[in-house]
């Protein structure tokens, strides 16, 4: 068994990994009653399916040009996926889409208080 | 190599089915820009299945530019959504009184405003709005 076909084994199985976070992200997102909730799903084929599917490319193709795309594309991805997150989440708290009996811990409501935020607006 | 490629197509193919009934279904328009974001990483995924399927680096570009303009999407369209929530009613909200000759930095100074007497109540839009 040669290097070329460890690689491609681990290229196919990193594929087959994402593909299915893919799907898993995709059913949380249906099944998920909250938009916070179906963020919490939608963040996971966002970083760790994209980066298994990206190594498995990686794996498969084997050049230096390649890899270093495909590290700048993964980097890319982890930086700009938790402003959108950030962004629908403040969204959705200011529109009113969060169901606040739902919350563990809510801070963010008694600071907008502070600061005289008023929710019925 | 064919038949995980396939295998994993066949995967985020019917993840794109779901994530389409959620981009049909949501209640609100920031389910939907979830779904449109899940929607742009499992395009990508393809082009990466196809591409490792092809063993060919042509695709690679076009993954990173699908990439930035995913983001950028999302955010732009995230921004224009948290100015009001779709369920409130609009007639409720008027949109922010802009007098033709007044100065644009008039309406984002609270202190002017109050002692402003062509200035009707509706000063809660932009009180509203400085605290998005």
């Amino acid at each position: 068994m040669s290097w070329t076909t460890v690689l491609d084994v681990i290229g196919g199985i990193c594929l087959l990994l994402g593909a299915f976070l893919c799907l898993a992200g995709a059913i949380g997102l249906v099944r998920f009653p909250d938009t916070l909730s179906r963020l919490h799903a939608a963040t996971k084929p966002q970083t760790l399916g994209l980066i298994l599917i990206l190594s498995g490319l990686a794996a498969t193709l084997r050049t230096w040009s390649a890899v270093t795309t495909l590290v700048l594309l993964a980097a890319t991805q982890f930086f700009t996926s938790p402003v959108t997150a950030h962004l629908v989440g403040r969204a959705a708290y200011r529109n009113g889409n969060v169901d606040e009996s739902t919350l563990e811990v809510d801070e963010l409501s008694d600071a907008l208080e502070r600061s005289g935020w008023d929710p019925t607006k | 190599m064919t038949i995980v490629a396939l295998i994993a197509l066949a995967l985020l193919g019917a993840a794109a089915l779901i994530v389409l009934l959620r981009l049909f279904r949501g209640p609100t328009n920031l389910d939907r820009i979830v779904a449109s974001e899940i929607l742009m990483v499992i395009v990508i995924a393809g082009v990466a299945t196809e591409s490792a399927w092809q063993r060919t680096a042509t695709n690679l570009p076009l993954l990173l530019i699908l990439g930035l303009v995913g983001f950028v999407g999302g955010v732009a369209v995230t921004r224009f959504m948290s100015r009001d929530a779709d369920d409130l009613d609009v007639e409720q909200t008027p949109a922010r009184p802009v007098h033709p000759t007044a100065p644009v930095d008039e309406s984002t100074d609270p202190t002017r405003q109050s002692d402003d007497p062509t200035d009707d109540p509706t000063d809660e839009p932009t009180e509203r709005k400085s605290h998005r």
